[in-house]
Parts: C-alpha cells; sequence; structure tokens
C-alpha cells in the first residue's frame, strides 16, 4: 500500500493494495493521521485497486482509534473490487462512507 | 530449472527447504515465490500442463508478498475470464491463502488485531513464529484446474487448518476486526467446502459471462416448471422438517407436502403423486428403507427420484440407502446450497427423461429423432480431454450403432488424484428398449458418484437396482474401472464384460487380462471380484463392447478375437489413442463398415510419458 498526506495530515490517499502484508505501513499511516490537528479525519480510498478481510479489519482498527481519539473518521471514495468488498462485508454499517 | 523424480519442474530460488518433500503427484508444476511473481507463474508454466496452475508458496512469502492477484492474472492469461470473475478469484484466493498461512500454518489466531497496538504485537508473533523452523517450513499450496464449466482452485496449508467444521454461511455485520474471511468465500464464489480437517479449502467457480445482478452468481433461480414440482418431504423430527421446509420455500417451491413417518409417507405418496421425495432414514412405523424398496418396486413409482437426508455414513451405509433404491444421498446436517442443488439436478433430469421416454416411445418407426438420445449417453469430446488431460491420459474413442440407437454407451468420470474412472456398458437387446434402459442405467451410474471409488460396491449396487428393474431373459455387461495414475496401477472389475486388453509401452504385445463376472440384472447375489494390474506410462488399454467381434466381415464371417489382437498390434506406432481406436476399428469392421450384428464401443487409453525406471 502507498499514501500521501494532504491538508495538514487531516486527509490521506491510500493507493495499490491493502492487505494482511501491509499491516506495518497501515500502522505508520494511521498513525500519523491521528496526530492530525484538524478533524474529522479522510481516508481517500479512490486510488485503492484491492483489499482484503485483513485491510476491512485494519480499517476498522482505525475506526476505533479514532473514536479512542474523539475523532470522526470518514472513508470517501471506495471503487471497484474495494467497493464490492464493502458491499459483501456491508461494510456502510459500521462506516461513514462518501460515495 | 530442476527436475525432481516425479517429472515435476521445480524453481527454489532461495534453496531452502528439500522441495522433494514439500510437492507430491499430481502437482504438475511448481515454482517457487521469487522477487516477481508474475514473470516466473509465466515463465516457468509454459511447458506444461495447460490446464492446471499450482504455486507452492513458503510461509513467509504467503505473509510478506500478495500472490492472489498475480495467480489470478495467470489463470486470466490461460483461460478465457471477464475482469468480474478474475476480480472475485483474487479476492477469494487471498482470503484462502491468508487464512492458510497465517491461522494453519502459523496455528495464530486473530484476537490480538483488535487495535493499534494489537496489530503492532500480532505483527510480532508472525514474525516470531516465522523464524521458527517448525511453522516457516510449512508450505501454502494455490492449485488451479479447469474445465470448459468450471474453474476449481484449492488451497492446502500444512499446519492445523482453519479450526471449524463448515464455513459460515454469512458475513457477520459487526464491528469485528477479522475472521469476516471465511464467510466472504461463500459469496465471493460458486461452492466452498473443506476438506482434510479443515485444511484445504476448495473453491468452485462458474465459468459464465459476468452477470449484473449478485444474485444471479450464487444460485441461478430454477424455472417456473420446476418451482411447481411436487416435492414430499418424509421426516420424523420436526425441526429437520421445517428447516428443509425453509429451504425450499425461500428457494420458490411452493407445491410441498410432509409426512412424519413412514406409513403416513407411503399414503401421502400415493395420494400426491410428488415429484420427488426427500426422505430420512431413521424413523419409527416404516423407516426409509423400507420406504425406499416399496416405491422402487411398484410401478407407479418405480422411477420418482428419492432424495435421502441422513447423518448416516459411509460406504456401507450408502450401499445399503442405494441398494434399497434411493437416487442420491444428503448427508445431515443438511446444507441449503448442497440440498437445492440436488433437488434441482433431479427435478431437471426427472423432466428430461419423461419428456425423453415419450417421445421415444411414440416413435419407434422415426429413430432419427431418438438417436439425439444416444449422442447424450456418451461424454462429449471437450469432456473426454478435459478429465483425460488433467491425469495425463490421452483417450480414443469408437462407437457406433447397429440401429439408429443402441445400447452400448461408455464413460469417464474424475476421481481426483490423478485416478480416472471409466466403464464401458453394453445392454442385450437393440432398438428403443434397449436404449430406453441404456439411459435409465446411465442415470444410476451418474447418481452413483460416492460409489465411483469403489468399483466392488458400484457393480453391487447396479447389479441389484438392474434385477429390479429388467424383464427376465435382460441383462447388462459392464466393465469398470479406475486407472490410478499415482500409484502406476489400474484396478477393474467385470461383469460379463469382454477382458480389458493392456499393452506395456516400447514394444510389448497386447494381452488380454483377466476378467470376470455375472452380468448385471440375473443374479441378485452376484459377487464380483477386484482386479489389479500395473499400469505404468506409455501403457494402453484397450476396452471394447462384445460387437466388436462379432461384427461380420465381408466373407460373411464372424471377425473374432484373433484378428482384434493383430489389429491392436498393428495400431501401435499410431500418435494418438483416437488414431490407434480408429484404426483397429476399420480393420475389424472394414473400411466401409461391415454389417454390425450389434452395438459396437471401443476405447483407447494411453498414458502419456515415457516409461519410468523404478522409483529410488
Amino acid at each position: 500500500m502507498q499514501y500521501t498526506f494532504a491538508d495538514n495530515d487531516a486527509v490521506v490517499s491510500l493507493s495499490g493494495e491493502l492487505t494482511f502484508v501491509d499491516h506495518p505501513v497501515f500502522r505508520t499511516m494511521t498513525t500519523r493521521l491521528m496526530q492530525a490537528k484538524s478533524s474529522p479525519s479522510v481516508i481517500d480510498l479512490a486510488g485503492l485497486q484491492f483489499i482484503d478481510s485483513a485491510g476491512l479489519g485494519m480499517l476498522l482498527v482505525a475506526r476505533d482509534e479514532a473514536k479512542r481519539a474523539n475523532r470522526v473518521l470518514v472513508l470517501r471514495h471506495p471503487a471497484g473490487q474495494v467497493k464490492r468488498m464493502f458491499e459483501i462485508s456491508k461494510f456502510e454499517t459500521l462506516f461513514s462512507v462518501q460515495s | 530449472m530442476t527436475a525432481d523424480p516425479w517429472g515435476v519442474q521445480v524453481w527454489d530460488p532461495a534453496g531452502d527447504v528439500a522441495l522433494a518433500d514439500a510437492l507430491a503427484p499430481p502437482w504438475l508444476a511448481c515454482i517457487e515465490a521469487g522477487d516477481d511473481l508474475a514473470e516466473e507463474i509465466d515463465g516457468c508454466c509454459s511447458d506444461l500442463d495447460p490446464n492446471r496452475l499450482v504455486l507452492s508458496l513458503t510461509t513467509a512469502v504467503a505473509c510478506r508478498r500478495q500472490a492472489a492477484l498475480p495467480f489470478a492474472a495467470a489463470i486470466g492469461r490461460r483461460i478465457d475470464l471477464s475482469d468480474e470473475l478474475r476480480e472475485r478469484i483474487a479476492t477469494a484466493v487471498q482470503e484462502a491463502a491468508i487464512n492458510a498461512a497465517v491461522h494453519g500454518n502459523l496455528a495464530l489466531g486473530s484476537e490480538l488485531r483488535d487495535s493499534l497496538a494489537g496489530l503492532e504485537a500480532f505483527a510480532a508473533a508472525v514474525e516470531e513464529r516465522l523464524a521458527d523452523p517448525t511453522y516457516a517450513k510449512r508450505r501454502v499450496r494455490l492449485r488451479a484446474s479447469w474445465t470448459a464449466a468450471r474453474i476449481i482452485i484449492d488451497v492446502h496449508d500444512d499446519g492445523v487448518g482453519y479450526g471449524v467444521n463448515e464455513v459460515p454461511h454469512e458475513v457477520q455485520a459487526d464491528a469485528a476486526k477479522s475472521g469476516r474471511g471465511l464467510a466472504m468465500l461463500r459469496s465471493l464464489s460458486n461452492g466452498v467446502s473443506l476438506g482434510r480437517q479443515s485444511r484445504v479449502v476448495h473453491l468452485f467457480f462458474d465459468r459464465e459471462p459476468a452477470r449484473e445482478a449478485a444474485a444471479s452468481r450464487q444460485t441461478r433461480r430454477p424455472d417456473a416448471a420446476l418451482l411447481g414440482a411436487a416435492i414430499l418431504v418424509l421426516e420424523d423430527s420436526a425441526t429437520d422438517r421445517e428447516l428443509i421446509g425453509r429451504y425450499l420455500s425461500v428457494e420458490g417451491y411452493w407445491n410441498l407436502e410432509f409426512a412424519m413417518d413412514g406409513s403416513e409417507g407411503l399414503e401421502k405418496i400415493a395420494r400426491f403423486k410428488p415429484d420427488l421425495i426427500v426422505l430420512d432414514i431413521l424413523m419409527p412405523n416404516v423407516g426409509g428403507l423400507e420406504v425406499c424398496r416399496r416405491l422402487r418396486a411398484d410401478a407407479e413409482t418405480r422411477d420418482v427420484p428419492v432424495l435421502v437426508a441422513t447423518a448416516m455414513e459411509g460406504p456401507k451405509a450408502w450401499h445399503d440407502i442405494f441398494t434399497a433404491g434411493a437416487s442420491d444421498i444428503v448427508t445431515k446436517p443438511v446444507i441449503r446450497p448442497e440440498l437445492v442443488a440436488r433437488i434441482r439436478l433431479h427435478l431437471e433430469r426427472r423432466l428430461l427423461a419423461r419428456g425423453a421416454r415419450e417421445q421415444a416411445e411414440q416413435m419407434e418407426s422415426d429413430l432419427r429423432a431418438a438417436s439425439g438420445m444416444q449422442a447424450a449417453l456418451i461424454p462429449s469430446e471437450q469432456l473426454q480431454r478435459q478429465i483425460a488431460l488433467g491425469a495425463g491420459l490421452d483417450v480414443g474413442s469408437f462407437v457406433a450403432t447397429s440401429a439408429e440407437i443402441g445400447g452400448d454407451f461408455w464413460g469417464i468420470c474424475d476421481l481426483g488424484g490423478g485416478r480416472v474412472g471409466v466403464y464401458v456398458v453394453d445392454f442385450s437387446g437393440h432398438g428403443v428398449a434397449a436404449a430406453i434402459n441404456a439411459f435409465r442405467v446411465h442415470t444410476l451410474i451418474t447418481e452413483m458418484r460416492p460409489l465411483w471409488a469403489v468399483p466392488l460396491e458400484l457393480l453391487a449396487v447396479l447389479n441389484a437396482r438392474l434385477r429390479l428393474l429388467l424383464p427376465e431373459g435382460q441383462f447388462a455387461t459392464m466393465l469398470y474401472g479406475i486407472i490410478d495414475t499415482g500409484a502406476d496401477e489400474f484396478l477393474y472389475c467385470s461383469a460379463g464384460a469382454p477382458p480389458p486388453i493392456v499393452q506395456r509401452g516400447g514394444s510389448g504385445s497386447p494381452r488380454r487380462l483377466e476378467a470376470s463376472g455375472v452380468p448385471l440384472g440375473i443374479d441378485a447375489a452376484a459377487r464380483y471380484r477386484l482386479y489389479r494390474q500395473p499400469f505404468q506410462a506409455g501403457a494402453r488399454l484397450f476396452l471394447h463392447s462384445d460387437g466388436l467381434e462379432d461384427a461380420i466381415d465381408a466373407g460373411g464371417k464372424r471377425v473374432g478375437a484373433d484378428a482384434l489382437f493383430a489389429a491392436i498390434a498393428a495400431a501401435q506406432r499410431e500418435a494418438t489413442a483416437q488414431d490407434a481406436v480408429n484404426r483397429v476399428c476399420r480393420t475389424m469392421l472394414g473400411a466401409n463398415g461391415a454389417q454390425l450384428a450389434d452395438d459396437v464401443t471401443a476405447l483407447c487409453i494411453r498414458r502419456n510419458g515415457a516409461r519410468r525406471p523404478a522409483r529410488a
């Protein structure tokens, strides 16, 4: 997985794949996201090509971290396979997802 | 590239583990994952079996590299895959492979992954296990094979497996950080099952063009004609009765009737005249086996499909159940997709058989329409090729009938693990009557899939059923054998069929194998014998029905057995099995076709490869 921050770290755009093997990079990304000055935090998924159930779990971990820090976390623009995975796992009930 | 004793091409850039230990037949291709998976997969596979793809990963690679996408792409370079199907395959393989690596090989649960700190601790636990050779040497093996209709992918681990007995039916819409992967496999594929104490996941995908609605992917809806079928459920447990009833209603079947025990069941069958019966075995007041026997003894109910739902398992139980007359078995606890798929199969077949039988009976004088039925009994060329290629066999066949339709047929079935079943059946008599019986027996054989691996049981059950089915004086001869490419053996049973002829690779001369047994349908107490014959690479097997020797040649004489041997020996140098069998039959029957006294079926099966030296 690759990521780029913008807007004073309020928005991070993911690209490539978010799967089991991406644990370390996801942690680094989330830690930085949670340290941004402003809320809400946005994870932009438009560039993400592929996600597995471990990746879904990681997004839920990010959600919990945000809650703990009294932040709002929003997922934006899931597309393609990622969108279909969200549908299969009924993610819209767990997250604020902006299409 | 190096070749191990089984002729498998192997490349291991890391050179860590003795690969001969990690591989076993029938893996035909294996690539060790290095830096660029996509390139390696293509490079190593190009000379090997075109219908199969295998990837063997060390656990470390499975945990650190993304292998599912290149694997699905490699399949897509070999067969036609829509983007949608390739994506589903990649997603499903990813789930299965990670589970195999982490839960299976590393034996780690997912509880730690609940927080950022937990993710870090989990990553550390993974690395710790990977540093331990006991875990690290385990592999994750992906195998994809395909037929015209579907793609089958197996994912194996070498560890403790998933630790569950069944794949969950629903993806939980909760905030759990893990555990949804297995349930997703159902939504992503057209079927999933576990084996080897949950150390292997089998994924099935239909090869049809992607359609828009997700629902169409899961189960194609049966059409209205089927949904109106009258189904009777005979089951003494109220819970099971309700469960089966609910599964059927959800599927759209509305014409349902229920009974609580055997005697109520028999009474309702007479009144309700069901198109299909779901039958429990252990019931009070007339048990399931007795119900079955009575149904088969009555001409009115002889052909009604009976689907037994039972917790009883194993060849002895199946033998009793099939001998009593069951059409199929579903094990309890009943799984909805399996139940509805089997019910649909039997209803479709019943409609087809009813239609075909009516057609044949009223068209005694117009045989041309019935010849379509004859063609339906013989495996399509494509199916033959698929099954044969998968096991490294070359199959050629020749079928000619003495009238437009006949009572001969043959079949081939894939038993997995490099084993292929093959059979030739010959019904006494000709014409429409023989063809109808042939159609019936063909259906029986196809239904008895659990018995294909046990030839003695298969013949015993077919014998018992035909004894009930056939009038006095009619019978069928049958040769059923299993070619086991892993054990280099041909196992077979005969019910009065001409013995198989085998020819070793190289310059061996053909010889008849010993094979004797009573034809099917004559003696209910007949016992069959299982013969074993070494059958190695390069060897050829020749199976045929009586008609081949019985043909009358141009001089008015019966052609006979000696001529057959000479023809087989002469055909030795033919390049393919099809050329060989064509040549033999042309020689025996004359170029213009001798006057056929009987239908002729002939098969030539050759094991590819040169004869190997004995294993070290």
